[in-house]
């Protein structure tokens, strides 16, 4: 090989090297989860999870069926979002689910936990419907877009997590949103 | 191109092996550590044949499948589609023990478990008169365990019972077939 085509040759390997080590995944993310992404209305399925949003509501009032008589005002806003969720290997609990705005996460409130659908308690491919609700400051609400992030465990590394885009501006919006205790429904019902 | 192949060929064939090791020590590590996670001992009884594990003795009597036949009018308030799977369990134990009864199909990742309802009333079902709905047992005891579990229509034929026993804080596993 003559000496201008090596030349030439060992430049190229190192971009490619340079662009490599730029590109390649740091200690941390190197076992972070697989997105599996999804928009409302489609069933998206992880290796343990499947998941639909059937829709998304806020307001600044949330009545919880069976809770406090009187809905619970917020600084802030209410996120309600509708899901179907079916577990795929067997009990699984929903409490790290969160909400990514802006690149800020919001977990599922606290104030919802005995109505809001937190556990698929009754095993593998039982489906369940049921609504997830997040506490939120208004101005992430005007964002426009947010990401809910269906994890299952707080060690998810390498395991695939159903990922939802939610478009905040066409949220059903109203002074107070409800919530309604899960139900159980018929594998295959759809939305 | 010989002549280069010549003076690289052994670094080529280095990078070759190198690149696929380190994907390995940086991911497959993880997935080894997280397959080898399960490691309750499994005593598995044949058909009639009780189980025996850490002082408990158990042997599936009687079980059957409900289907659902939905909410609606003539329905059983379980929804089409999912039936409920109900198991009576003879248990004996010469030690305090508890146990944790799940349906389980399949294994590895095409494992399915289901846990046993806590409330099957919501769904039609009501427990028999002398059955025990918990298994918690004093040493001598002996108790027939009646369970049910919320599962999609198809899975009693495939399903087997499984008692995850904890005496003395060691845990293990009775896989029990059903009758």
């Amino acid at each position: 090989m003559s000496r201008r085509p090596r030349i030439l040759l060992s430049v190229v390997a190192l971009v490619v090297g340079v662009i490599a080590v730029g590109t390649a995944p740091n200690g941390t993310n190197v076992v972070d989860p697989f997105a599996v992404w999804g928009a409302p209305g489609e069933a998206v399925e992880g290796r343990v999870l499947t998941a639909e949003v059937l829709g998304a509501r806020a307001g600044s009032e949330l009545l919880i069926a069976d809770g406090a008589d009187a809905p619970i005002d917020s600084p802030g806003v209410w996120l309600v979002v509708d899901v179907e969720l079916t577990a795929a290997q067997g009990w699984l609990s929903l409490s790290q689910t969160e909400v990514q705005i802006d690149g800020s996460d919001y977990r599922t409130s606290p104030i919802a936990d005995d109505t809001a659908l937190l556990t698929l308690p009754y095993g593998s491919d039982v489906p369940m419907r049921g609504s997830l609700v997040f506490e939120l400051p208004e101005a992430a609400i005007e964002a426009g877009t947010a990401r809910l992030v269906l994890r299952t465990t707080i060690d998810d590394r390498l395991d695939s997590v159903p990922v939802i885009s939610l478009d905040l501006r066409e949220l059903e919006t109203s002074d107070e949103v409800s919530v309604e205790p899960p139900v159980v429904v018929s594998p295959g019902a759809g939305s | 191109m010989k002549r280069w192949m010549r003076r690289n060929g052994v670094a080529l064939i280095t990078l070759a092996v190198l690149a696929p090791v380190g994907v390995f020590v940086l991911s497959g590590v993880e997935l080894l550590d997280r397959a080898g996670r399960v490691t309750e001992p499994v005593t598995a009884a044949g058909p009639d044949e009780p189980a025996e594990s850490d002082g408990l003795s158990a042997r599936v009597v009687n079980s059957a499948e409900f289907v659902g036949e939905g909410d609606g009018e003539g329905g059983n308030g379980i929804p089409i589609g999912l039936a409920l799977v109900a198991t009576l369990t003879e248990i004996s134990a010469d030690r305090d023990v508890s146990c944790t009864p799940d349906l389980t199909t399949g294994s590895g990742e095409a494992r399915r478990t289901w846990p046993s309802l806590s409330a099957p009333e919501r769904f039609g079902y009501g427990y028999g008169d002398d059955t025990a709905i918990a298994c918690s047992l004093d040493a001598g005891e002996t108790i027939e365990l009646e369970t049910v579990f919320l599962t999609p229509v198809g899975t009693y034929p495939d399903s087997v019972l499984e008692l995850t026993v904890t005496s003395e804080g060691a845990r293990s596993v009775l896989r029990l077939p059903l009758r």
